[in-house]
């Protein structure tokens, strides 16, 4: 009965999220966005899919390189990461959330009932999110050979493989904690299992036999998927399908009994990000005083802040050194070494495609840069007002965070696009990194936009709605692929005065709306 | 306190048509005045079997703590903590940032494991999970935060389910405290969208929905509210303090302390310097003549003016 009220209760939860978002013109704007926009990629898609022979020869391609084996082995490799990565992750303490501390923990509840009920709402969004992206891929099934029935399974396939990772992240998590309470020689035994069953995932020997193969997710879910993509034929999709469900049950219910009232103490003592500074971010604060800058635009103040306040995660710390590592070795390979590496030769027959898929890749690489721009307000959290109540003018606030962004975007991402281009060399490839600049400018603008917008619909800046987050690629993509239409068809002073006037106007536009919405904040 | 009768008196037409469903009430013309309506609901209440107005009474202490440690790491959070609360008392636990009053709040609570020593509540170890001794638990933390997307209606719903409160005693209460703690207003809309008095207060009803008597676990539990609503909820403490309910106060603000609780323990650095009543503590210090000065003594002495 109480697992029923909990699964109610977060079925309501959801229920009323999306009754919020009806009655918010922004919200509802921000979700037509999204799905407008990724049908209009869909459909552009579906258009190159139809028009281009080399596309339609892909399943025969694919026929000839993809074994069961191989596809097995790689799946179970991410199984298997997941497994041994999530012994070091949050794990099952991941579903609680900050009001359960006094409304649940406290509760005469268990965990493994607080467990079920939020894995059921996790469920229930994934299916809607499945369901909003076979929407949205339809208008390409239209002018391709693909059916909604192969579209439908292969999302559904995705989002098995993804709850299969996720449970066994979970898993690894709990035999982890459990195994911390025993005497060493038990935990040991504990790791050579988990070992064993990684092993047993990712080892070609076990997939492809008839048994073993039969009961490892991964090889199950490599059969159903080549099956499902025509190139396999067999007569058993369904009852491989069933024999992938039975794996799944059986993997949700040995997390659900694993689910112990240790997972409440973790959650209590998680780190936060200020809470346990390493060495080297002490070193890191310890050398570097930014209140000695000389800087006194505000604005600046604000970039620095935000600069120095993430250069205090060892994530962030990280990314620069390989950044620096990654400008070193361009450098070098650019100036001193420009024909010393063997390049990528690709058929003649495509060459005219390499252009296309070089700046499809850029694009999508600087969309990943980008998405610091889009945490720019959440990463403040609750310190978001600190900012809006500061003397500061808005336009610098939301200036401070776009630039900011941007000098961060292209830190992390022109090295790496020049090693790119070094690889991958055509005429006018260098015409095409220079092409970040005005891309990142775009998808900064959106990011900074889209995130100055978060603490307008929710009052926990640090878990954005949905429809936000994904109104960020979508509307990059569209607006990374106008430009790219206009350098990839248009030439001479045309394309000089066009692009810098199109990103102008268009990032003016977006810090606009920005600027506006801290006007709006809850 | 208020009666079943003053309760459906003071009841919002709304409530009581909600009611009458709740409890079946036979409902065969398309319109009916409140007062009839109420009539008929209170018929109808008398023929259910009369609930309970409180549950049995909380064993004594209602809660006992012999010698809790926590360590979180290299950090000792509490250091050997002894501490009682009987039925019918409000103890203070009070201390500056860091001493350790939240830890304390939380091994209680049994969502933290002492790293040793006992935590008993109502009479049975909080080790062993007794899903009956959570029953008579109510926890409010430090910072409150509640499901933004449920609505104040909805979540004193969910927690009367979670405690297995009948639908419509559920009802009954939901109606008398929040228009207790001012409330009523608020009950259909969402919590994300509560201002911070607002949100306290819908986690103080979520806990008054179910019936005393309780063992309260209070983290500044004034916090956010205005000086009516603390007055109401100060007031209502003391009527749960005289009706069997044990209560454990944490507060920084010394003159909420004094006013309300019986007895105090005074923490610093994970470890009790001072416990006893107001009375007993002056005699420890005879400079000090309040709570503010004990403590100030307590915790590294009074500051020179």
């Amino acid at each position: 009965m109480k697992t029923h009220a909990l699964v109610f209760v977060e079925m309501r939860e959801v229920l009323n999220g999306v009754r919020r978002t009806a009655k918010s013109a922004s919200l509802l704007g921000f979700y037509a966005v999204m799905v407008c926009g990724g049908i209009f990629i869909s459909w552009v898609l579906g258009q190159v899919a139809s028009a281009g022979s080399m596309l339609a020869s892909v399943p025969v391609l694919l026929r000839d390189y993809l074994t069961v084996e191989s596809v097995a082995t790689v799946l179970g490799l991410v199984m298997a990461s997941s497994l041994i990565s999530g012994m070091f992750g949050s794990g099952t303490t991941s579903v609680l959330r900050p009001p359960d501390e006094f409304a649940l923990m406290p509760a005469p509840v268990g965990p493994h009932q607080i467990f079920v009920a939020r894995y059921a709402r996790r469920i229930l969004r994934k299916l809607t999110i499945a369901l909003i992206i076979v929407l949205v891929l339809y208008p390409m099934t239209i002018r391709t050979a693909l059916s909604l029935g192969e579209i439908s399974l292969a999302v559904l396939g995705a989002l098995g493989l993804l709850e299969f990772v996720f449970l066994l992240s979970l898993l690894g998590y709990t035999l982890r904690h459990r195994a911390s309470g025993l005497g060493r020689l038990k935990r040991l035994a504990v790791y050579v299992c988990v070992g064993c069953i990684a092993l047993a995932l990712v080892h070609p020997a076990t997939n492809s036999n008839p048994v073993l193969g039969l009961l490892l997710p991964s090889s199950l879910i490599s059969l159903v998927a080549l099956s499902a993509a025509g190139i396999l034929q067999t007569q058993f999709l369904w009852p491989l399908m069933g024999l992938i469900g039975i794996d799944f049950l059986i993997m949700f219910l040995v997390v659900t009994v694993s689910v112990e009232r240790g997972d409440y103490e973790r959650y209590i003592a998680r780190p936060t990000p200020v809470s346990r500074p390493t060495r080297l971010e002490r070193a890191v604060r310890g050398e570097v005083d930014f209140s000695q800058s000389r800087f006194s635009d505000p604005m600046m103040w604000v970039i620095l802040k935000d600069f120095w306040t993430r250069m205090r995660s060892p994530l962030q710390f990280a990314k620069y050194v390989s950044a620096a590592g990654a400008s070193v070795v361009a450098v070098l390979l650019w100036v001193v070494f420009p024909y010393a590496a063997t390049r990528i030769t690709l058929p003649v027959s495509t060459r005219n495609l390499i252009p296309y898929a070089f700046f499809l890749v850029e694009m999508a690489f600087l969309h990943v840069a980008s998405t610091t721009s889009l945490l720019s307000f959440s990463d403040e959290r609750e310190n978001i007002y600190l900012l809006r109540v500061s003397p500061l003018p808005r336009s610098s606030v939301v200036l401070a965070k776009f630039v900011g962004s941007l000098v961060e975007s292209l830190i992390a991402s022109v090295p790496a696009l020049l090693l790119l281009a070094y690889f991958v060399t055509f005429d006018g490839v260098l015409s095409l990194v220079v092409l970040a600049l005005p891309l990142l400018s775009l998808f900064c603008a959106t990011g900074t936009m889209i995130g100055a917008y978060i603490p307008v619909f929710t009052n926990e800046p640090s878990s954005p709605p949905i429809p936000l987050v994904f109104a960020f690629p979508v509307i990059n993509l569209a607006l990374g692929g106008l430009l790219g239409y206009f350098v990839l068809q248009v030439s001479g002073l045309l394309l000089i005065l066009a692009i810098p006037l199109f990103v102008l106007a268009a990032v003016w536009f977006f810090l606009s709306r920005a600027s506006r919405a801290l006007l709006n904040y809850r | 306190m208020e009666t079943v009768d003053e309760t459906l008196e003071m009841m919002r037409a709304e409530d009581l048509r909600r009611l009458a469903q709740t409890v079946n009430v036979p409902l065969s013309t398309r319109y009916v005045t409140v007062t009839e309506l109420r009539g008929l609901v209170r018929e109808a209440l008398d023929s259910l079997p009369r609930p309970a107005q409180t549950g049995r009474p909380l064993s004594d202490p209602a809660v006992s703590v012999i010698g809790l440690r926590k360590r979180y790491g290299a950090t000792t959070a509490v250091k050997s903590l002894d501490l009682t609360v009987r039925p019918g008392e409000i103890v203070g636990l009070v201390g500056p940032n860091g001493a350790g009053k939240t830890t304390t709040l939380r091994a209680i609570a049994g969502i933290i494991r002492p790293t040793s020593g006992s935590v008993m509540v109502n009479g049975v170890d909080m080790r062993e999970d007794s899903t009956e001794t959570k029953r008579v638990l109510g926890y409010i933390p430090e910072r409150p935060t509640c499901y933004e997307n449920l609505r104040v209606r909805e979540y004193l719903t969910f927690v009367a389910k979670i405690y297995g409160v009948p639908r419509h005693i559920a009802i009954i209460r939901t109606s008398r405290f929040s228009r207790m703690l001012q409330l009523d207003e608020f009950l259909d809309s969402y919590i994300g969208s509560l201002s911070k008095g607002n949100l306290q207060r819908t986690l103080l009803a979520g806990i008054f929905v179910r019936p005393p008597p309780y063992v309260l676990l209070l983290d500044e539990p004034i916090y956010g509210l205005d000086p009516r609503g603390a007055w109401s909820l100060k007031r209502h403490l003391r009527h749960l303090r005289d009706t069997g309910s044990a209560i454990l106060l944490s507060t920084h603000i010394l003159e909420v302390a004094e006013g309300l609780c019986d007895r105090f323990v005074i923490m610093h650095e994970g470890d009790v310097v001072g416990r006893g009543t107001l009375t007993e503590l002056r005699e420890r210090f005879p400079r000090a003549r309040t709570l503010e000065h004990v403590f100030l003594e307590l915790t590294g002495g009074i500051p020179e003016e």
